[in-house]
Parts: structure tokens; C-alpha cells; sequence
């Protein structure tokens, strides 16, 4: 049996993070890629970022536009907060709550847009995993679950 | 910030009520299944947005998973664009509606 160290720990009212030198610089790698992304304008329509920008009201295009108007800024802003929280501190090894809060939320984004790349599916199975993007997004999944776990202890 | 007003309080009459004022236009939230958001991952979002035991968001995730779809919060248009926008920050596939409509698929 292997027993594997947890990455990240709950202390006290932080969260202590035990990565590899190489994963923070992955992990703050790709949180640089999704901030360009979102704040290039032309990714306005960009399919990749279907997932991080859903549709509001998917039987009203008319208040879904405005909807779109007024929150899509907030939003973009919302995870430029998240990714600017995380590359500031995340080498430090550890985060207070609301810090890593948003690391969750930066780590799922960083998610939704490599996943909808992949174009992943409920029902994936082994035959996918040998695709080194599928396991790059598995990474995440599995840092994200510890991160929900660390959570909730 | 806005110091509290000295003077003496004025009595207002209210109609006595147990229910909040009812909103005329009510409005759902729905989060729908998707493959790429974690199971643990959506009932902490449901936790920490609404305040939700961990059975209720449990069990709200598992209707998502399981049906589809799950009603997460309703209220005023206002208040379901905001737990939208909330849900949206957090990468979940949420939408809005009117109560009872589309009901059928």
C-alpha cells in the first residue's frame, strides 16, 4: 500500500499547501493562460470559454444579452481576482479561507476551460486517460477533490 | 458609512404576516449536470452560497447528477440573477426561469 502525503491541510484557520516546486509553477502557469484568455477581447465569443460564461436566461436571448452586458465584465473581473490571488501567495504554501476559496474557484475555471477543450464526458473511461492533455485535466480534478476534502476537515 | 438616526422611532403600523411578501414575478434557479464540475465540488458550492446543510446540498447535487437538472434557490428576478451570477462565479452551469415554466421536459 502507498500512502500517498496530502497536498493540502487544514490548520487552524489556513490551508497549508505541500506541492512540488514544479506543480505551483503549473498551476500558476495555467492560471497566467486563463487570465490572457479572459482578458484577450477577442475570446468575447471564444468556445473555449463556453463553460466559464453560461447562458442566463437559455429561453430569453433578448434579457440574456442584457444579462450578458452588465455581469460578463463582473464576471471576467471575479476571475482575474481569483487568478491574482493565487499567483500572489500560492508559492508562499499557505492561504487563509477566503484565499483559498479562491483558489478553488481559479482551479475549476482552469478546469472547465481545458475539460471543454477535451470535451470531456460522463462517460470516459481508461482508453482517454493516455492522452496527456486528459491527464493534466486529471491533475486538477484530483488536486481540486483534495482541495473540497481539506474543506471540509 | 451611515451612522444610525438619533431621534425616537416612529411606530409603524405593519400588517401582521408569517410569510414574507409573496413576489409576483417568482423566479428559479437551476443548476443543470455537466461532465466536468466534481460531485464534492458542486455540494461545496451549494454549502457555502446557500447556506445549505450537507444533506440538502447532497441531495440537490444528486438530483443534478441524477435528473439532470436541480432548483437550487428561487425569489424576485433580481435575487435569481444574483445567485446565478454567484453560481456562475463558481463555474457552475446555472440558469434562470420563470417559476413553472418548461417544467415539462
Amino acid at each position: 500500500m502507498i500512502l500517498r502525503r496530502r497536498r493540502i491541510k487544514r490548520v487552524g484557520s489556513e490551508f497549508r499547501f505541500h506541492l512540488a516546486e514544479e506543480e505551483t509553477e503549473l498551476i500558476v502557469g495555467l492560471l497566467g493562460q486563463l487570465s490572457e484568455l479572459l482578458n484577450d477581447p477577442g475570446t468575447m465569443t471564444d468556445d473555449r470559454l463556453r463553460r466559464v460564461f453560461p447562458t442566463a436566461y437559455p429561453d430569453d436571448p433578448e434579457r440574456d444579452a442584457e444579462y450578458q452586458r452588465f455581469m460578463r465584465e463582473e464576471l471576467v473581473a471575479s476571475h482575474l481576482g481569483s487568478v491574482e490571488v493565487v499567483q500572489t501567495h500560492l508559492a508562499g504554501g499557505r492561504l487563509d479561507e477566503a484565499q483559498f476559496h479562491r483558489f478553488v474557484q481559479a482551479l475549476n475555471a482552469v478546469r472547465l476551460v481545458i475539460g471543454t477543450l477535451l470535451d470531456v464526458s460522463e462517460d470516459d473511461d481508461e482508453t482517454r486517460y493516455a492522452d496527456p492533455d486528459y491527464a493534466l485535466y486529471g491533475y486538477l480534478s484530483g488536486l481540486l477533490d483534495e482541495a473540497i476534502t481539506a474543506l471540509q476537515s | 458609512m451611515v451612522a444610525m438616526p438619533s431621534t425616537a422611532p416612529v411606530e409603524i403600523e405593519r400588517p401582521e404576516s408569517d410569510v414574507e411578501t409573496v413576489p409576483d414575478t417568482p423566479w428559479v434557479v437551476i443548476v443543470w449536470n455537466d461532465p466536468i464540475n466534481l460531485m464534492s465540488y458542486v455540494t461545496w458550492v451549494l454549502r457555502k452560497l446557500f447556506g445549505y446543510s450537507e444533506e440538502r446540498a447532497t441531495a440537490l447535487m444528486l438530483d443534478v447528477h441524477h435528473k439532470g437538472r436541480a432548483v437550487v434557490s428561487n425569489g424576485t428576478r433580481e435575487k435569481a440573477e444574483l445567485d446565478v451570477f454567484r453560481l456562475h462565479e463558481h463555474g457552475l452551469w446555472a440558469t434562470m426561469q420563470h417559476d413553472g415554466a418548461g417544467e415539462s421536459s
